[in-house]
């Protein structure tokens, strides 16, 4: 009896703690750093090796931590690039093989943890270990998902993968020569091209082939993921990392204080940069609680769930009053991004179809799309290529990517007839099992359903989305996106391109045309410029006509920040953005104070 | 009796190896390539070739006999032929995780805590509640307490758990401003953020437990000596706590017990929606992700658990019932 | 699981099933409340029945607002419940909906209760290595997280093509769902089935049906079959109402039912819904949800009540 008695008093003692507990919590808000800029992060950082990123959060996170030989400018659009670790633009031979690059002086990696480099700053850059870093790259045992920019493009860099493959991590002789990267002398690094590749000035500018200290990685091992040593404006201190909680970058002592000069150069204080000296970066796997720090001024930049955008964006795209009267400011920028739905050119109904295919592109209503499903952020779609590149001309018209019921009838009943009878049941593979995705997949449906069609919608996740459409090929109607990875077309013509049909190519829907493979071949040997905008402009029409892209719409990024934050730009390819922020912090104290 | 014991630690192996051995046909012959998952946008045949060797992809799925062949001696060829995907997972040998490129240790001790700090004091609330209520109930059997409690707990079986969640997190949450509606903090922090993943698991859990024990007690107030006793004239109350109470404990443990190991993977839809970085959490992403290490790693670490905790209940019986230790 | 057996009430002899039937449904008929719980379930079935009409399938494809609209009491039926993204009616949702939940609730049902059953009875009856098989096979099955289990079951049974009565049809939705909770739902039944019949099988009764020189099958059938069948029906009925709200979880793991409107996908849903002040398609598909597993629930109770000898003697 006493037992049970006892047991009741230790269990009511125990609701008791946790109460208390409760009453305590409610109370902690930690103070702001007037130093700090706090933002928040949605998924987990994989790696901070340059040569292993492939995702948006760790590419944000390493971009501040790790330059490139080039980079594009903060302010200017369209996108231009500047010389950031190189000292200026390549020298290209007249047969547009050789890039002859020159490097920039004084500029020094830096070891936040003084495990590799005990003072904290380390040797100064120099061209081997650009060629290092771009040979680690091409090992194969690192599994690089950015090797592709450079395999095959660079003369001898595929002889180096396969000597890699052969040999266990252990034996690799780092030292062994690519006939293709070869150091002038110290600080002038020369690259031989197997073919022309316009594009390797922006593959230089890409973050994964940022230049990473072979000290600093011969210490490390596999754990360099973990112990980013860069020469960015900011740092990152192991302890500062952790995993899926909080990230906190600190101002590099040892930077420069610009992107574009040399080390020697002097900086005046109001310049230099990073102006915020310690960004704090909270894991968030949910979007709303952000959205309520954010509201609270606890955070000061946020993007906008979809489900609270209408508390912040009026329909036409502007603030609500209610975030003006807060301070809060929007900045919006389109994504070098397109949407669409893919046709599978291998299979029988839709291969041979034109019309068919044209027919369905025209029966989508992609202003209600737009405007019901997407908040209205984003624009209706003309060709393949989004806005933001050259060859973009927001006056020219495809007549396939309207909505446009009654063509689309008259189209669909030619396809009857090419098919030879009724069209059978088509179905469409949605890449997520979520709400967005079945609210979509159902759209969709209706759409094609209102011409007569008869359609079916499955849902699966990524992974077996990637097995269907890209290795399988099975998928009939598929939805997905591309996203620009440089302001260069090619980037979105390669997945039109014939050659790149099979495993690992990028043409997903297997669409294959000899006059665009020309005009594709045509293009990829000329150098920016208007003949090139030209050929772009062709290439564009093509698949415009032929319609192996249902086209859907190019979606817009918008993201809000405070009003003491100062100089933000949504840039799509630039990494180290955050030292271009200015920060207000005695007006955010203010702000606080008032709204408490 | 040992001989007893013994069989049921013996029976234990079976059980586990059967646990592998579906999971792995499952996932192995079922799941689509990862690989190709890890390789990014732009996946090249070598890279995608080199994921699958640190996967262990690349090896045979079942038995290694290549391998076996080359190597003399039957020690050595044991190991050769054991070199396979499957034994593998069986004897533990997992690399790490693809996606978290994490050891499986180290990531299960980093979220096992944020699952805890839930589980725990659901655990702990719930039961206190549940068995209160039981008995309330069960005591005043057909009179309306019980009725009120009994029609409470089918109410709350009836609900379902999602609605609950749902309207909790907009409510409380999103409405009212009194609980983030979702996330996790670092630190005291975390009460702030466990609190309302905490009452709603508590609430949704109620009703089954309390239906439960209910007719567990029930079965015990209305046996034969528990009459004897009332009828000798033994006060209510002792009869209830003492009798009733001590020998409800039994399958009141035992429940709890085999549950444990369910109740550590989180309420998924719990930490799913609450967006809490537990070890529930990580099961469904390693699904979606086809991470094969946590997926293997989890099922098999939860099996062993589950199987101890029923082969400790099934001896702590036999050391105390004697009918069993009879047979 | 073991489980310290209390003193048995002394059962009525079970050799006539045929009493106990019309005992039990006696019991029943007295209880109004189980009455009007069997009468709520038998509209359930009737709206469900109603969801294969072309009548119902039509209706849900009908537009009557632009996009989401809160209950209208006023204006056509279509809008008393609102209607969701795309202007479809929620009313028409939901009843169509009970389609969905009661085809996967009674034939996975079904499916479980016929594993479990047949699988507790030939282990309870026959013993030996049989019996130890298929103790392995619940144990393991236990011991998997369910959650793995359906998601991996999910997955494997998904895009398989299955002929069957001369039927192919692909495992997309509404069947993999079936498969999925049929397959991993019978163990329940099983353990308590092989405990009936490991004490049905030392009857007298069934020592003299095998002296008489009764084979194995017709003891099965008429003796044994019989006096596990209550047992069965309870299972059965709780089942169902766990199958429903499974369906909920399962769409919310993206397993659920894609290509047809049902509650779990609605209530699912509802998670960027309600941030939008949309309430109506999850309040409708929850009431919904609700009153089936209360009168399940309910009438299970009062079945169980009404067919379990032990319990007979303590009203």
């Amino acid at each position: 009896m006493r037992l049970t008695k006892w047991l009741f008093f230790v269990y009511l003692a125990g609701l008791g703690l946790l109460v208390a507990l409760l009453g305590t919590s409610l109370a902690l808000v930690p103070p702001r750093d007037p130093q700090t800029l706090y933002t928040a992060y949605g998924s987990n950082v994989r790696t901070l090796d340059p040569a292993e990123i492939s995702d948006t959060t760790s590419s944000a996170i390493a971009g501040n931590i790790f330059e490139c030989l080039y980079n594009y400018d903060y302010y200017a659009r369209p996108y231009r690039l500047f010389a950031e670790l190189a000292a200026d633009l390549p020298q290209i031979s007249a047969d547009t093989l050789t890039y002859t690059i020159r490097l920039r002086r004084g500029i020094h990696f830096h070891d936040p943890d003084r495990a590799v480099f005990p003072e904290g700053r380390g040797p100064e850059l120099q061209a081997h270990d650009v060629i290092y870093s771009l040979k680690r790259i091409a090992n194969f045992h690192l599994a690089s998902p950015n090797a592709a920019f450079i395999a095959g493009k660079i003369k001898g860099i595929d002889d180096w993968t396969r000597y890699t493959q052969q040999n266990s991590p252990a034996r690799i002789d780092w030292d062994r020569p690519v006939e293709g990267l070869t150091a002038l002398d110290d600080y002038t690094l020369q690259i031989t091209l197997a073919d022309p590749y316009p594009q390797l000035v922006y593959v230089l500018a890409h973050l994964p082939t940022a230049p990473v200290s072979r000290a600093a990685v011969e210490h490390y091992a596999e754990r360099f993921r973990e112990h980013p040593i860069g020469t960015g404006a900011y740092t990152l201190r192991y302890r500062d990392h952790q995993k899926q909680q909080r990230i906190v970058l600190t101002a590099n002592p040892d930077y420069r204080g610009r992107p574009d000069i040399d080390g020697f150069t002097a900086v005046d204080a109001a310049q230099r940069q990073p102006h915020i000296r310690r960004l704090q970066i909270d894991f968030f796997k949910a979007d709303l609680p952000p959205w309520f720090l954010f509201r609270q001024g606890l955070l000061d930049i946020s993007a906008i769930p979809k489900d609270t955008f209408s508390q912040a964006v009026r329909q036409g795209g502007e603030l609500t009053a209610a975030m003006q009267r807060q301070g809060v400011k929007l900045v919006k920028a389109p994504d070098p991004t397109t949407y669409y739905i893919g046709f599978n050119m291998l299979d029988a109904v839709l291969g041979k179809n034109k019309p068919l295919r044209q027919a369905m592109s025209m029966a989508i209503n992609r202003q209600r799309f737009i405007s019901v499903y997407r908040n209205g952020r984003g624009e209706l779609p003309i060709g393949p290529i989004p806005p933001g590149f050259e060859s973009f001309d927001p006056r020219e018209v495809n007549p396939y990517a309207r909505f446009d019921p009654p063509a689309a009838r008259d189209l669909l009943a030619q396809a009857q007839q090419i098919h030879g009878g009724p069209l059978p049941k088509l179905s469409l593979l949605m890449s997520g099992t979520d709400t967005e995705d079945r609210q979509m997949g159902d759209f969709l449906r209706s759409q094609w359903e209102a011409m007569g069609l008869r359609i079916e919608v499955d849902y699966t996740d990524w992974a077996r989305f990637l097995d269907i459409v890209e290795r399988r090929r099975t998928a009939q109607l598929f939805f997905l996106a591309w996203q620009a990875d440089y302001p260069d077309e090619q980037n979105f013509f390669q997945l039109f391109y014939g050659k790149n049909i099979g495993e690992g190519g990028q043409n997903n829907t297997a669409w294959k045309n000899q006059a665009f493979d020309r005009l594709y071949e045509q293009a990829s040997v000329l150098p920016p410029g208007p003949p090139r905008t030209a050929v772009y402009k062709q290439m564009s029409r093509l698949v415009m006509d032929e319609c192996p892209w249902a086209l859907l719409y190019y979606p817009s990024s918008y993201v809000l920040h405070h009003g003491w934050v100062d100089n933000l730009l949504l840039s799509d390819y630039l990494h180290g953005a955050r030292q271009h922020l200015k920060l207000d912090s005695s007006a955010r104290s203010a702000w606080l104070s008032r709204n408490r | 009796m040992w001989s007893f014991i013994l069989r049921r630690i013996l029976w234990t192996v079976p059980i586990v190896t059967g646990v592998v051995l579906i999971t792995f046909v499952l996932f192995a012959y079922v799941a689509p390539d990862p690989a190709r998952l890890e390789a990014g946008k732009h996946a090249t045949p070598q890279q995608l070739q080199k994921i699958r060797q640190q996967m262990g992809l690349d090896k045979p799925r079942w038995l290694n006999t290549q391998a076996a062949k080359a190597v003399p001696g039957l020690g050595p060829k044991l190991a050769a032929v054991t070199d396979s995907q499957f034994f593998d997972v069986l004897l533990w040998r997992l690399p790490d995780s693809q996606h978290y490129k994490e050891p499986l240790w180290s990531l299960l001790l980093r979220k096992a805590p944020a699952s805890l700090a839930i589980a725990g004091p659901v655990f702990f609330v719930a039961l206190g509640i549940q068995l209160v209520l039981a008995l309330v109930a069960a005591y005043n059997r057909g009179r309306w307490p019980d009725y009120s409690i009994t029609f409470m707990a089918v109410l709350g079986i009836c609900v379902p758990g999602l609605s609950v969640i749902i309207l909790a997190q907009w409510l409380v949450g999103f409405e009212l401003g009194w609980f983030p509606v979702a996330g996790w903090g670092r630190g005291a922090q975390i009460v702030h953020f466990a609190v309302l993943p905490i009452l709603v698991e508590t609430l949704v859990s109620l009703g089954g437990g309390v239906r439960f024990y209910r007719t567990v007690m029930l079965e015990e107030i209305y046996t034969d000596y528990v009459r004897t006793a009332r009828a000798k004239g033994v006060a209510d109350r002792d009869v209830l706590l003492v009798h009733v109470l001590r020998n409800t404990m039994i399958p009141v443990i035992t429940n709890t017990v085999a549950s444990l190991p369910f109740l550590l993977l989180g309420s998924l839809l719990v930490e799913t929606m609450f967006q809490i970085p537990g070890l529930g959490n990580l099961m469904v992403e390693a699904i979606g992700n086809r991470d094969r290490s946590i997926i293997m790693g989890m099922t098999y670490a939860i099996a062993v658990v589950y199987t101890l905790m029923l082969l400790v209940t099934d001896i702590c019986y036999a050391l105390v019932d004697p009918r069993i230790r009879l047979q | 699981m073991s489980s310290v057996a209390t003193i048995p009430m002394d059962p009525a002899p079970l050799g006539r099933p045929r009493s106990v039937w019309r005992d039990a449904a006696a019991r029943l008929k007295r209880s109004r409340l189980a009455m009007a719980c069997a009468v709520v379930v038998a509209v359930y079935l009737a709206v469900g029945l109603l969801g294969f009409t072309p009548w119902l399938s039509g209706l849900l494809s009908h537009s009557y607002a632009d996009s989401y609209e809160p209950p209208r009491w006023s204006g056509s039926v279509g809008l008393w419940m609102g209607t969701d993204i795309e202007g479809r009616s929620v009313l028409w949702k939901v009843l169509y909906g009970t389609r969905v939940a009661l085809t996967v609730g009674i034939i996975a049902a079904l499916m479980s209760a016929l594993l479990g059953a047949t699988l507790g009875i030939i282990a309870g009856y026959f013993g030996g290595w049989i019996d130890n098989l298929v103790i392995w096979l619940f144990s393991t099955v236990s011991s998997i997280p369910w959650i793995l289990l359906m998601i991996a079951l999910a997955y494997a049974l998904k895009d398989r093509e299955l002929s069957l009565l001369g039927w192919t049809f692909r495992l997309v939705g509404v069947p993999t769902i079936v498969l999925a909770l049929g397959l991993t739902s019978w163990v329940g039944l099983c353990r308590i089935v092989r405990g009936e019949v490991l004490k049905l099988r030392q009857r007298d009764y069934v020592t003299a049906a095998r002296a008489v020189g009764l084979g194995s099958g017709q003891i099965l059938w008429r003796h044994i079959l019989p006096n596990t069948v209550h047992l069965i029906i309870i299972d059965f009925t709780l089942n169902l109402v766990a199958f429903v709200q499974a369906e909920v979880v399962l769409s919310f793991l993206g397993l659920g039912v894609t290509d047809q409107p049902s509650w779990g996908r609605m209530i699912d849903d509802a998670k960027l819904e309600m941030m939008r002040g949309v309430w109506w398609q999850m309040g409708a598909a929850t009431v919904a949800i609700f009153l089936l597993s209360l009168a399940l629930n309910m009438l299970g109770d009062a079945l169980r009540d009404a067919l379990d000898p032990r319990l007979r003697g303590v009203d």
